[in-house]
């Protein structure tokens, strides 16, 4: 059984069975940092492959100055959004316009209304919904992997923005599963 | 998601938001238990062979990339010495060798150079390593 510095010392020194292992370590989250910025299952195994390879080149850059797992979480945040920047699938509109758009809508298209029955579904259509970085810092703080400054260290965001997002991001998915539940109720 | 935990995220909600009536509270409950059972997302199981394949691959690529690098240089030097060293004869046939090779030494450098393209060719391409 390795500890995360032998780890890195045998992955840095070419040892194959330490890179099957690193991979298998941190997949999951790599799967899920990725999967949560682009929707594409092909696209997300593909970026994936690119992060350990990428992870694996700066390995012996790596200083220990933050956790393992937030250096991996950072640089598959930025290929992700890179990734997008690339195929101008990135849209960062403002809160107001999330709020005019979405939540102020009262009317449910058909799909939200078939599946508002499955509340695991309705929250993560709502998820899915939100402006990217509300999204972004949201699902990376329920991950439970990560802390406030974690989180602000993988996306470059002051501290104070981080937490007024994910607080911001929760406040507008809970007005829109209100605005769907009183739907169903009429 | 345990008690706890919960508690703790609907107090701080609770501050950013201002007071909670019961239905924010019913709301967030759902909205933080529902967000911390997300579905485990799917990996496919050679995932790890494959990051290691591709790895493997690229290292063995630059290692080839520099073997044959040094052995076209290698090449080129040793040609170039023995111009060099026939510079030395000053027979007919020496002047004749000198000539012959310092006379194709574009044709020479354009053989090693396709020499060096078809071999890493064959690694990427047919061996696909």
């Amino acid at each position: 059984m390795y500890t995360e510095v032998e780890l890195i010392q045998s992955v840095i020194k070419g040892d194959i069975y330490a890179h099957r292992r690193f991979v298998k370590q941190y997949e999951r989250l790599v799967f899920y940092v990725v999967s949560k910025i682009i929707n594409n299952d092909e696209d997300v195994q593909d970026l994936a492959q690119d992060i350990f390879i990428k992870v694996f080149k700066n390995l012996p850059k790596f200083k220990a100055e933050s956790k393992l797992s937030t250096w991996i979480g950072q640089i598959s945040y930025r290929e992700a959004v890179n990734y997008l920047k690339k195929r101008k699938r990135y849209s960062d509109y403002s809160i107001d316009d999330y709020t005019a758009n979405v939540i102020k809508e009262p009317s449910l298209n058909p799909e939200e209304k078939s599946i508002s029955n499955d509340r695991g579904t309705m929250v993560r259509a709502a998820v899915a919904k939100l402006p990217e970085r509300y999204r972004h810092v949201v699902v990376l703080y329920h991950l439970d992997e990560y802390s406030y400054q974690e989180i602000s260290e993988i996306t470059e965001m002051p501290e104070g923005t981080v937490k007024s997002y994910i607080f911001r991001g929760r406040k507008m998915l809970k007005e829109y599963l209100s605005a769907i539940l009183q739907n169903e109720q009429l | 998601m345990k008690a706890k935990k919960l508690e703790e995220l609907l107090n701080e909600q609770e501050l950013f938001d201002g007071e909670f009536t019961q239905e924010d509270k019913d709301l967030y409950q759902l909205l933080f238990t529902e967000l911390s059972d997300e579905p485990a997302v799917q990996i496919p199981m050679n995932f790890a062979d494959k990051v290691v394949n591709k790895v493997m691959a690229k290292a063995t690529l630059w290692s080839d990339v520099k073997l044959y690098a040094f052995y076209s240089g290698f090449f080129l030097v040793l040609t170039t010495l023995c111009i060099a060293f026939l510079g030395f004869d000053t027979t007919a046939s020496g002047k004749q060798a000198q000539n012959f090779l310092s006379g194709n030494l574009p044709l020479i450098f354009t053989g090693t150079l396709v020499y060096f393209v078809i071999q890493t060719l064959d690694r990427v391409l047919v061996k696909g390593r």
